[in-house]
């Protein structure tokens, strides 16, 4: 503990309040308070300041971290061929999404974001990112069938011993169960080229239908899902399109009569092209 | 250079990390496209350096402290390129409010007066009181003395209250 003597009172009553005083200062303080008006009138104020400044970090803490920052993440230290894979093409959206590089610093909207955000504090700030941001993100759309994948994933992908319902010893019965329980024909990837290990599946509820989960496991044991239901947009094709929930990456596309999102680990720097390989073979 | 699975376990941990480095970027640059860049600058020096992260202490720290030191590197160049930069806490004896956030709801009003703290008085204040670290620790990630990280501190929390204050008399 650092020795406050000589300080200003209210910096020793503010190391006061955090319990950093030496003992012996701690009952000097106690003796300060218990007997001066004025000692306890900006104790208060540092506790209402604490208090106070406390909350409004936590709110700091709820926006939306922009999708770049997370793809930054993943993709540094990559070589660059590295970042467009093959068939890309064909996918629009997210997986064609111009890479943000930062070379030096950053003279570039500065002025701009500054003038939004003076003007309207945090929407400034949602505005200017929308301005910025390549890939659809949603930040405050209502519940969708999305929403519940994500509930279901961060429950399920932490059992151990029941981590699907029907395993993959039973593949066959899993095309046709989960088939004719969505409506939704499909083939069972094999991710084994992605060193993904298909463990089975369930059969989920998500935006009130019925949707199967098709759930794999990586070497290090992370777990990545599939999952598909009958969509009203029919005969309609989208690109992938990626979001983020805090430790969820989603690459979702509409192909056909349903909607199909990859679920994972949002850090993995290659749930975008394992997203590709099952848009491509489902 | 593909990932290793050492890297990708770096890589999320850095991902869980972004709120909390969003919010320390935003403390030294005060608005949000400059701290997205800092952030996005010091994941990428973090990942390139993750063989020196000895795994002891918060992995947090570490990155903040590079980031502390990509900022003040930023604050230099940009004094040299325009003749300016962030006024130091000391010279800045007034916070700028803007007249409109009377208008705002309450939520923006609290990220836009934490926003126009000074620098060297919100940082402490995030790295102390809101996120637990000791003195030492926040002296060691900001480069600065103990005495201060005290004396920001105290200054910090009066400021907030003076807020406080603002707020309910506009209100009345």
């Amino acid at each position: 503990m650092e020795s406050t003597q000589g300080l200003p009172l209210e910096v020793r009553l503010s190391a006061y309040l955090d319990g950093q005083l030496p003992e012996a200062e701690m009952d000097e303080i106690d003796g300060i308070l218990a007997k001066d008006d004025e000692a306890r009138t900006v104790f208060e104020k540092l506790k209402r300041g604490s208090e106070f400044g406390a909350r409004a970090f936590d709110r700091l803490l709820q926006e939306p971290v922009p999708l770049e920052l997370v793809r930054g993440i993943r993709q540094a230290g990559q070589a660059d061929d590295d970042d467009t894979p093959a068939g890309i093409a064909a996918i629009p959206a997210a997986a064609g999404a111009p890479r943000r590089r930062v070379t030096g610093y950053w003279p570039r909207t500065v002025a701009a974001s500054l003038a939004l955000f003076a003007a309207g504090g945090a929407l400034g700030y949602l505005v200017g990112e929308r301005h910025d941001a390549s890939a659809p993100l949603n930040l405050a759309a209502a519940r969708t069938w999305l929403d519940d994948i994500v509930d279901y994933h961060r429950i399920y992908s932490r059992q151990t011993r029941h981590l699907v319902e029907v395993p993959a010893s039973e593949g066959a019965h899993i095309a046709e169960w989960l088939s004719q329980s969505t409506g939704v024909a499909f083939t069972l990837p094999d991710l084994s080229g992605q060193k993904l290990t298909f463990e089975g599946a369930r059969l989920l509820v998500a935006g009130g239908k019925p949707t199967a989960q098709l759930i794999y496991r990586d070497a290090e044991g992370e777990i990545f899902a599939i999952c598909f239901l009958q969509s009203d947009m029919a005969g309609g094709e989208t690109g992938l399109t990626e979001t983020m929930r805090n430790d969820l990456g989603l690459v979702s596309w509409q192909k056909g009569n349903a909607a199909y999102v990859v679920v994972g680990p949002s850090a993995d720097p290659d749930l975008q092209r394992l997203a590709e390989t099952v848009f491509s073979t489902i | 250079m593909r990932p290793t699975a050492e890297t990708n376990e770096f890589r999320r941990e850095l991902v869980s990390l972004l709120p909390k480095l969003r919010r320390f970027a935003m403390t030294l640059t005060r608005n949000s496209n400059d701290a997205d860049d800092l952030v996005q600058e010091a994941c990428e020096r973090a990942i390139t350096r993750s063989h020196l992260w000895n795994g002891e202490g918060r992995l947090e720290s570490w990155v903040y402290a590079m980031t502390r030191n990509l900022w003040v590197d930023e604050i230099r160049k940009r004094k040299v390129r325009t003749g300016s930069g962030t006024v130091d806490v000391g010279e800045q004896d007034n916070l700028h409010v803007e007249a409109s956030a009377d208008k705002a709801v309450y939520a923006k009003q609290l990220h836009k007066l934490i926003m126009t703290m000074p620098e060297g008085l919100s940082s402490v204040f995030l790295l102390v009181n809101v996120e637990g670290h000791s003195y030492r620790e926040a002296a060691d990630i900001l480069g600065i003395p103990i005495g201060t990280v005290m004396s920001r501190l105290s200054a910090a929390r009066i400021r907030l209250a003076a807020m406080i204050a603002e707020q309910t008399e506009r209100r009345a």
